[in-house]
């Protein structure tokens, strides 16, 4: 053997157990300090919501994510308003509302929150954000000690709701926003450093709401699903979020892991194009609605993560779940229909045709959210059964498709009811020429409908019109809804607190608590 | 064209007279294996025991029986006609993909060889570019404009690949043209296509198809590259890279998923990349007179 | 590098200056041709970003599954000035480059030259260590494989070669965390956060895998061709050691053709620490290169394209000097 070589690979193995016995050294917290490392797959470059500060694209979701922040109201399970920083509203007219603050609430760097300090931040937002200004239609605000009023431009009924959005968070506008986009709130956790993959944040002495139990927080990006788990797995991290469904199965027969689920807005859905000369057929539509597989898709491909959903709100919504009937899985009943309708397979190769024509299905779907091919894959099967033929194009170039009108079918993820308010969908994907009706649906009643809702400020009528504007929908079978999400964290035993909300916005709070 | 007794000479020392005869053996063996993984490919939608398209949810992520062979995926098709039918996608594919690229890069290759000058820099600063551009930005971008596919996938691979080759080429054309026997064929009369074929394709032809068959594995680790991106083939079309890549969390839970494709892949590569170095033991002492 | 230092003193100081005057002709001549090639490719990749639908606005939103009004989405492309023609974008952000402004990320807002040079070093780490590792394990291999041809010790080195080729190294890096971190336990999943030389072995392996199997055969190859060259014969025939042969006159040439497609794979290699970076959380370029191509953020694609580019093409023109000192040869045929 060379010298030489034999050399080398002595330098070599000195330098692996160098580093191996560096390695070893415990770069943890003192301990009687509390540390908590947690994994997720939410914060990064491409979900836009790098660094905190809430009047930046969707940097506020990372802000009340992660303990720094806090809205003036809340959501409850059931997607309910319920006060936080702010005590209660009055609706004063039909343009104004009254918001009346606790007293008691200051912020991390030790400013009170007042009505003023309120008003600075909602006038920032509304000053750069993109999205605020339009949904919050801000003529003035005004503030008076601890209330402030609000005039709108037109009528808003959800405005309240509205402010419900982490880019609602109170920032201490007087301390600003620093170069890495750190900001102070009111929350429970003060970051210390911002960067693009990681936050690093320590407790706040002097919040308002208790006592802050955990001293350190590491809010980890990791982008890989198997990283993830495998860090989970290996203690590198104490808590997950976004696991592939697949890995859940490691963890859910293990006595060692806690897992918190829960279901959200967030919709998969398929939208039928009504330009399409096959899908204007009402038997083709009808038979496409009974031949989806959706108990099947949700617990064997989605692994039980996923509620199959019958209109775009799920159940936990009092206009959601069973409050409208959709067409269930029923292939011989498709078959039927389509036979009817003059569909026959007459050259026996399993798909059917009339006139001359294939019933074949363009669906058109992208990448970026793991459940979206799955579906397409599941449906492709299903379908054949029925006689359907289903040629997917998944792409994450479907923006060119979209607006070559080549698909007959565009399923898509969204999130349905962010704000627990159910006009936001209809007036997206339902109102002709909305910005995300991709079908180019259209129905009279639909259109007066949604008019009203506009306009409407009584909770219980608002629920009433949603169910039958989704009604509507369902009959016409303008869109086919798969399923809702069912988001999950994964703990190692010894994480308490830490709950998974069916709004998708609050992780860290004050309540976390872990046993090292 | 092998002269034996130069090869007997020369091969003293470090080569071994009876592993020339063994090397052709080898080749033999090779081909015929390599053969046999072809038609068995060619044949596969014959020979699957399952619809490879077939889902089954009730019987998903089942691991290896004697129903199943190599265990069901998540949508419950059978692994082993999946893997079967994959064959075609890949192998045909990379097949497909490494011919373009060779022939392609060879004839510019060649061409700005035997040309030379203007022509020849041009090409070359052309090809400067393709080489120098990151290969990954390249293949997401073309293959993000163009949509997914396998079709697409390859397009985009073979525009970054063809110029290895024809650098290759054209260094192997460069090398040979300084040989006197050109010159020889020049002054007699010979006009270029006929030089190119009969002088210098055939001396070149080895170093290319050697390397070319070296690279049909990383040719198939490109497209696997690429599915772990999102992009290649479309479901539910099976492949081993992209199937390797949806498995790929399943490791720990149901592992027949990913090994399986693995494996094949694995076999491929080695056969391939065992025929490629034999092809080099026999043609190598062919000189390069 | 190595080899030029280890093999320049085995010139005469002659042939180095009437060479180093010729090859001083010779750089110049590439700086000159290396512009029209960065144009060449900056223009590629900008016509590649725009010619494919949905812009860096789509994007950002569509990724949040969020509902904006098209109105809020024209706005926001206006700022950018992503409304603008292709050539108006195009050499605007030429004249800002030639000017030392590479512009602002369209996701980030913040400087691009800036993002760039500040995750250009954990890239840089990476690759160097792993090339360093690739070396140590693919010469000796190689030459070991070639010297001890179709014999036991060359069919084990080729087996190995044959797993590391065939195994996409997004399975590797799988294979590796799942026995280092999970089961044996002495490495740590991913990260930056730690100390530098422990998170760095896991990513460093996973490319250096692939890349030793690479190298491992065309080394072997290489190498095998020398041993038939005739100045082998020669040496033989003069009486000299097989191994006296083999170590000084074989690895020698052979070296060229190693060190010059090292240079030719830096492309790829800097291509492929792209996956192994966002599997690992390696806060590199190649991330921020595949972070930003989703998120089609083109100043940072842009600013990407230009350094790898131009690292690709300063490696390549060093290779090429190497090549002239190492080659009277080459040198005296250069007529270009």
């Amino acid at each position: 053997m060379n010298k030489r070589y034999r050399i080398f690979s002595l330098f070599i193995t000195s330098i692996l157990i160098l580093a191996m016995l560096s390695g070893c050294v415990n770069t943890g917290s003192t301990p009687q300090e509390k540390t908590f490392n947690y994994g997720t797959m939410a914060y990064g470059v491409a979900m836009g919501n790098v660094g905190l500060n809430p009047h930046e694209g969707y940097s506020g979701w990372s802000t009340i994510r992660y303990g720094v922040g806090e809205t003036l109201f809340k959501f409850n399970e059931s997607m309910e308003l319920e006060p936080w920083l702010a005590t209660d509203y009055e609706q004063i007219d039909e343009y104004t509302v009254r918001i009346n603050l606790r007293d008691d609430v200051t912020f991390s760097n030790g400013n009170k929150m007042t009505g003023e300090a309120v008003k600075d931040c909602l006038e920032n937002l509304i000053a750069v954000h993109d999205r605020a200004p339009s949904d919050l239609q801000i003529k003035s605000i005004e503030a008076d000690g601890q209330s402030i009023t609000i005039t709108s431009n037109i009528k808003v009924p959800g405005l309240v709701n509205y402010l419900c959005d982490p880019y609602g968070t109170i920032i201490d506008m007087e301390a600003g926003v620093t170069e890495d986009k750190n900001v102070v709130g009111t929350g429970p956790y003060i970051a210390t450093r911002v960067t693009d993959t990681e936050i690093n944040l320590i407790s706040n002495d002097n919040y308002w709401n208790g006592e802050v139990i955990v001293n350190n927080i590491n809010v980890k990006s990791i982008t890989d699903g198997d990283t993830l788990t495998m860090a989970l797995q290996s203690g590198d991290i104490d808590a997950a979020q976004g696991l592939p469904y697949v890995s859940l199965q490691l963890f859910q027969d293990d006595p060692d892991y806690t897992i918190s689920s829960t279901n959200t807005s967030r919709l998969y859905q398929a939208a039928l194009n009504f330009r399409s000369k096959l899908i204007q057929d009402d038997a083709v539509r009808e038979a496409m609605a009974l031949s989806m597989d959706k108990e099947g898709f949700t617990s064997v491909l989605l692994q039980g993560n996923g509620s199959p959903a019958i209109g775009p709100y799920p159940a936990n919504f009092t206009f959601g779940g069973d409050a409208v009937r959709a067409d269930e899985y029923d292939i011989d009943k498709a078959r039927d229909i389509l036979e009817d309708a003059g569909w026959i397979d007459s050259d026996g190769d399993g798909i059917r045709e009339k006139d001359g024509k294939r019933l074949t299905i363009r669906w058109l779907t992208y990448t970026s959210r793991q459940e979206l091919p799955l579906l397409a894959e599941s449906v492709q099967a299903t379908y054949k059964e029925a006689g359907i033929e289903v040629l997917v194009n998944a792409t994450d170039n479907f923006r060119d498709f979209l607006q070559s009108g080549e698909y007959d079918v565009y399923a898509s993820a969204f999130v349905a009811a962010p704000t627990g308010d159910p006009q936001y969908y209809f007036t997206t994907h339902v109102v002709d020429g909305s910005d995300y009706n991709r079908g180019y649906y259209r129905n009279d009643n639909v259109e007066k409908l949604v008019e009203k809702l506009r306009e409407e400020f009584d909770t219980e009528r608002r629920s009433g019109l949603a169910v039958e504007i989704a009604q509507q929908v369902l009959d016409d079978r303008a869109y086919i809804y798969a399923s809702h999400l069912k988001m999950s964290f994964v703990m190692r035993n010894g994480v308490a607190g830490f709950t998974a909300h069916p709004s998708d916005y609050y992780e860290i709070t004050s309540k976390l608590d872990i046993d090292k | 064209m092998k002269d034996t007794n130069a090869m007997e000479v020369s091969s003293k020392g470090f080569l071994n007279i009876k592993k020339e005869k063994t090397a052709y053996f080898k080749l033999y063996l090779l081909c015929a294996l390599t053969g046999i993984l072809l038609l068995v490919t060619f044949f596969s939608p014959k020979l699957v025991p399952f619809d490879p398209y077939e889902q089954n949810l009730s019987e998903a992520l089942q691991g290896p029986s004697n129903a199943h062979l190599l265990g069901t995926d998540r949508f419950g098709r059978d692994m082993f006609s999946r893997i079967l039918v994959g064959g075609q996608t890949t192998i045909l594919t990379s097949l497909l993909l490494v011919g373009i690229i060779t022939s392609v890069g060879t004839a510019v290759g060649v061409a700005c060889g035997y040309k030379g000058g203007k022509f020849d820099s041009f090409v070359m600063r052309i090809s400067d570019i393709f080489l120098a551009f990151p290969g990954m930005v390249f293949a997401i971008a073309v293959a993000s404009l163009l949509g997914g596919g396998i079709m697409n996938a390859v397009i985009a691979l073979a525009c970054i690949s063809w110029p290895k080759y024809a650098r290759l080429a054209r260094g192997q054309v460069l090398s040979v043209m300084n040989m006197p026997f050109i010159s020889a064929a020049r002054l007699s009369g010979s006009n270029s296509m006929k030089i190119i074929i009969k002088h210098i394709l055939p001396n070149i032809l080895g170093t290319i198809l050697v390397t070319a068959s070296l690279d049909i594995g990383t040719i198939i680790m490109e497209l696997a590259g690429l599915s772990f991106l999102g992009l290649g083939a479309m479901p539910p079309t099976p492949e081993w890279g992209s199937m390797m890549s949806n498995g790929r969390s399943m490791l720990q839970t149901s592992p027949w998923t990913v090994l399986a494709p693995g494996f094949a892949i694995f076999v491929t590569v080695m056969l391939f990349n065992l025929l490629g170095d034999t092809l080099r033991d026999v043609l190598d002492p062919k000189t390069k007179m | 590098m190595i080899a030029i230092s280890f093999f320049c003193n085995q010139h005469s100081m002659l042939y180095r200056k009437r060479g180093f005057l010729l090859v001083k002709k010779f750089i110049f001549k590439r700086l000159i041709q290396i512009i029209p090639i960065i144009l060449g490719i900056t223009f590629l990749s900008f016509a590649l970003m725009h010619t494919a639908a949905g812009d860096a606005v789509d994007t950002l939103y569509d990724s949040n599954s969020s509902g904006v009004s098209e109105q809020i989405k024209e706005e926001r492309r206006a700022e950018l000035g992503l409304d603008q023609p292709f050539m108006v974008q195009y050499s605007k952000w030429l004249k800002g480059v030639l000017t030392g402004d590479m512009g602002i990320s369209y996701i980030s807002g913040k400087p691009v030259f800036e993002t760039f040079i500040s995750k250009l070093p954990a890239t840089i780490y990476l690759m160097l260590t792993s090339i360093v590792l690739t070396l140590l394990i693919a010469v000796p291999l190689g030459i070991l494989a070639a010297r001890y041809r179709n014999r036991l010790l060359d069919y084990c080195i080729r087996f190995l070669s044959f797993m590391g080729n065939s195994m996409p190294n997004f399975f590797v890096s799988l294979l590796l965390i799942y026995f280092f971190a999970l089961k044996l336990k002495v490495l740590p999943v991913m990260g930056y956060g730690r100390s530098p030389l422990v998170s760095v072995i896991l990513p460093t392996l996973t490319l250096t895998i692939s890349m030793a199997s690479k190298y491992l055969r065309q080394i072997r190859v290489t190498v095998l061709e020398e041993m038939n060259k005739d100045y082998v014969l020669g040496g033989k025939a003069r009486g000299i050691r097989d191994n006296v042969i083999f170590y000084r006159s074989i690895l020698k040439s052979s070296m060229l053709t190693i060190i010059t497609l090292l240079a030719l794979s830096i492309g790829s290699l800097l291509g492929g620490t792209a996956i192994v970076e966002s599997i690992f959380m390696w806060d590199g370029v190649g991330k921020l290169a595949v972070d930003s191509i989703t998120m089609r953020d083109y100043p940072m694609i842009q600013a990407y394209v230009i350094w790898m580019s131009f690292i690709y093409v300063a490696v390549n023109l060093i290779a090429d000097i190497a090549y002239q000192y190492l080659d009277p040869r080459i040198r005296l045929n250069q007529e270009d």
